[in-house]
């Protein structure tokens, strides 16, 4: 007889605390001491965001907050009300155990305990199936035994993460679609506390809306995969991707999962930009910087190597003319501006922005890499807007560094291009790989240098400068590098001279047209 | 006290751009002496420093590592007193020549990129022959800089891959996009008093 686990109370979310020491918590303990943790700290960073995601669904079924005035007086209160969990779990009659024989949570008791197989079909980076062995040294041979804890979180993430591809039938159908945020870059807004970033990524909830309910309280899935728009919120930030069932067994006295069905579930249908508030949108643009006309807009995604911070402006900045037209921004930014509006947070204050991504293969069934980044998020920049004007210069300025940064990865990427035509050769490895990395954390102190010139009232050029250095360094040091580790001739090492000579003139031309364009949106000052 | 390196680099670039004032000077005694050191100092190429190289090289006092970058900067002045200030390198005079001598020019070039320490001066007197007999000015305080590292101990690392590196950039550029991290040695001409040498 296994014994229940109940993910109420027993520890099973990871957290960090403010402290910085690393703890498990079930969900009434990460409740009343939300103000006490720091983050949330999943095995993976798609775990983590799956973990968000479902903790805000509960805070949302078990706070609201209904109104503004509500969520006011949830910032103002130094902790989240310990109590108003069991109220919620007593009265919303949902089933809170792992392993309950009739409404096990997230689970399908349905599925037909015939096509068990090995739990670490949950997990993808365990080798079975399509996952090949590769540096984790796991085999598909392997015998993997999770405790219901990792079971739970794991359970949460396929929901959330999983990939797409031939699933176990629960009678026939066996193709699935991928789980809805393997589709865009999930943004977090995050303060100091995980009360502060999850009442930060809150949304006005109302609790009596019989469409907006969370999984856990909806009825239990039938088998067989279906499809349907959402209800609401809470319905997309729990939504039932696929059908699983864990089996736990116990192994020397304790209960673990060994054995689980994971098949296709419950395929969301609709457009994202109107569903799904944690992401950030923009219409693809055109070779001259335009949106292009007609297209809809995408999901920012994380990409390798380039980073999240080259779409600051789509996630930061506000720009009321095109705002809902060719760009969306996540909805707690939005929120982040009402807030700060009205008076609940000082301008000065500076935010991460964290994002949680999975890349996946062409074929959309195998996980490539996990992402995880960070961006400052400063207040003051959010809000920043010209009411009078279809600009917002602060948007401008920021898209000016941007696409400083990236005309300069692209005449690197010139440079070695033509440097290998030259010769014939094949490329060898990227030179983007030691240009974009470099640039995150310079980027991260030039919002905040630019959020502090902005409050202050002062001239944003001597930041400006300051990045455009940055960038112009940057890249020569990269070409200075990259010129270094190539085998040189006396002929090749003069095509090496020519091409970065060639370089440097781009640089230079960049930056100039670079202060060009940010002379007419800095702010005019004495020093102007 | 020590004169600090940089200025006894200076100083003796210095006296060298004195020597080539001094051929210009009215006064034909001197215009004898400096024509009488500037033989001494092409002695030197052969490994015979004479006494010119006594009075302009070993005055400033030389680091025994970069002995023979200085001695070999003397000579290649001697063989074409036409010194310039400035940043341009010895890539900047060699684009200089090949638009006048065009492809000559460019292999004269790559084939001084490839020699390492041993072969790099015999190279350079070749091409400062070539650039006197074009009248194509050198900046002499960068070549010796230069030279400090191709012919120092480090003619096999990083700074000696950099400095060719800016000598095929300036090659192509002829020198107007003069890389900022170069190091600054800016040497004046002075007319050399009426005593010396």
């Amino acid at each position: 007889m296994t014994a229940p686990f109940d993910l109420i109370t027993q520890r099973w979310i990871p957290v960090v605390r403010l402290g910085g020491g690393e703890d498990e918590v079930g969900l009434a303990e990460l409740f009343a001491e939300a103000h006490k943790i720091r983050r949330i700290a999943g095995e993976t960073p798609p775990m983590t965001a799956a973990l968000y995601r479902l903790v805000l669904a509960f805070l949302h079924r078990a706070y609201g907050p209904e109104y503004d005035a509500d969520w006011g007086d949830l910032w103002k209160a130094e902790s989240f009300d310990a109590d108003a969990v069991g109220r919620y779990v007593n009265t919303s009659g949902a089933s809170f155990d792992l392993f309950d024989a009739e409404r096990p949570f997230l689970q399908c008791p349905e599925l037909p305990e015939a096509k068990r197989s090995t739990v670490a079909k949950l997990i993808p980076d365990r080798a079975v199936g399509n996952n090949v062995t590769l540096f984790d040294h796991t085999v598909a041979g392997d015998r993997v035994e999770l405790a219901p804890s990792t079971a739970a979180r794991w359970l949460v993430t396929a929901h959330a993460y999983d990939p797409g591809g031939m699933k176990t039938p629960a009678t026939k159908v066996k193709s699935s679609k991928r789980a809805p945020c393997n589709g865009f870059a999930v943004v977090l807004v995050e303060g100091r506390t995980l009360k502060e970033t999850l009442l930060l990524n809150a949304s006005l909830h109302d609790p009596e809306d019989p469409g907006d309910r969370a999984a856990w309280e909806r009825p239990v899935p039938g088998a067989e995969p279906d499809k349907r728009r959402s209800g609401g919120w809470t319905d997309v930030l729990t939504w039932p991707s696929r059908r699983v069932r864990l089996f736990p067994t116990v192994r020397a006295g304790k209960t673990v999962v060994a054995e689980a069905v994971l098949s296709p579930g419950t395929e969301l249908v609709g457009e994202l930009p109107g569903l799904e508030k944690m992401a950030a949108y923009r219409t693809p643009l055109t070779p001259a910087g335009r949106p292009k006309p007609g297209a809809p807009m995408l999901p920012v995604r994380l990409r390798p190597v380039r980073g999240a911070w080259r779409h600051s402006v789509e996630l930061l900045l506000v720009d009321p003319w095109n705002e809902e037209r060719t760009r969306q921004r996540p909805v707690a930014l939005k929120e982040l501006a009402t807030h700060t509006d009205r008076g609940r947070i000082p301008d000065e204050t500076v935010y991460t922005l964290r994002m949680f991504g999975q890349q996946l293969d062409k074929n959309a069934s195998v996980v490539e890499a996990y992402f995880e980044e960070a961006v400052p998020a400063p207040v003051a920049l959010i809000r920043a807007q010209n009411d009078t004007d279809d600009e917002n210069p602060v948007a401008k300025l920021v898209g000016c560094a941007i696409e400083l940064a990236d005309e300069a990865g692209a005449a690197l990427r010139t440079m070695q291009r033509e440097y290998h035509k030259e010769f014939h050769a094949m490329p060898g490895e990227s030179i983007d790989l030691p240009y974009w990395p470099v640039l995150p954390r310079p980027f991260g102190r030039f919002l905040r240098d630019l959020n502090a010139a902005r409050a202050a009232g002062r001239s944003e050029r001597r930041v400006m400068d300051e990045w455009q250095r940055t960038v112009g360094s940057t890249a020569r040091r990269v070409a200075d590098d990259w010129a270094a580790a190539v085998a040189v001739s006396g002929r090749s090492l003069s095509a090496l001279g020519k091409h970065q000579a060639a370089l440097h003139k781009r640089l230079r031309s960049f930056s100039a047209r670079f202060e060009g364009q940010i002379v007419k949106y800095l702010t005019k000052d004495d020093a102007e | 006290m020590t004169v600090p390196l940089d200025e006894r680099r200076a100083a003796f670039v210095k006296s060298l751009y004195g020597l080539q004032a001094g051929l210009d000077s009215r006064n034909t005694a001197l215009r004898a002496a400096c024509r009488r050191t500037l033989a001494g100092l092409r002695r030197g190429l052969t490994g015979q420093p004479g006494i010119g190289a006594q009075d302009i090289v070993f005055r400033h006092d030389p680091p025994e590592g970069e002995l023979d970058a200085w001695l070999l900067v003397a000579g290649l002045f001697a063989t074409h007193p036409n010194g310039v200030g400035g940043r341009r390198s010895l890539g900047a005079s060699m684009f200089a020549l090949r638009e006048k001598r065009k492809d000559s020019a460019t292999r004269r070039f790559e084939q001084l990129l490839l020699r390492d320490r041993g072969g790099l001066p015999h190279h350079l007197r070749q091409v400062i022959r070539l650039l006197a007999s074009d009248g194509i000015a050198v900046n002499y305080a960068g070549l010796l800089d230069d030279l400090v590292i191709l012919l120092g101990d480090g003619y096999r690392g990083e700074s000696a891959h950099r400095v060719r590196l800016r000598w095929a950039r300036d090659f192509h550029t002829g020198g107007r996009a003069v890389s900022a991290e170069r190091p600054s040695a800016t040497v004046t001409t002075e007319r050399p008093s009426e005593e010396t040498p």
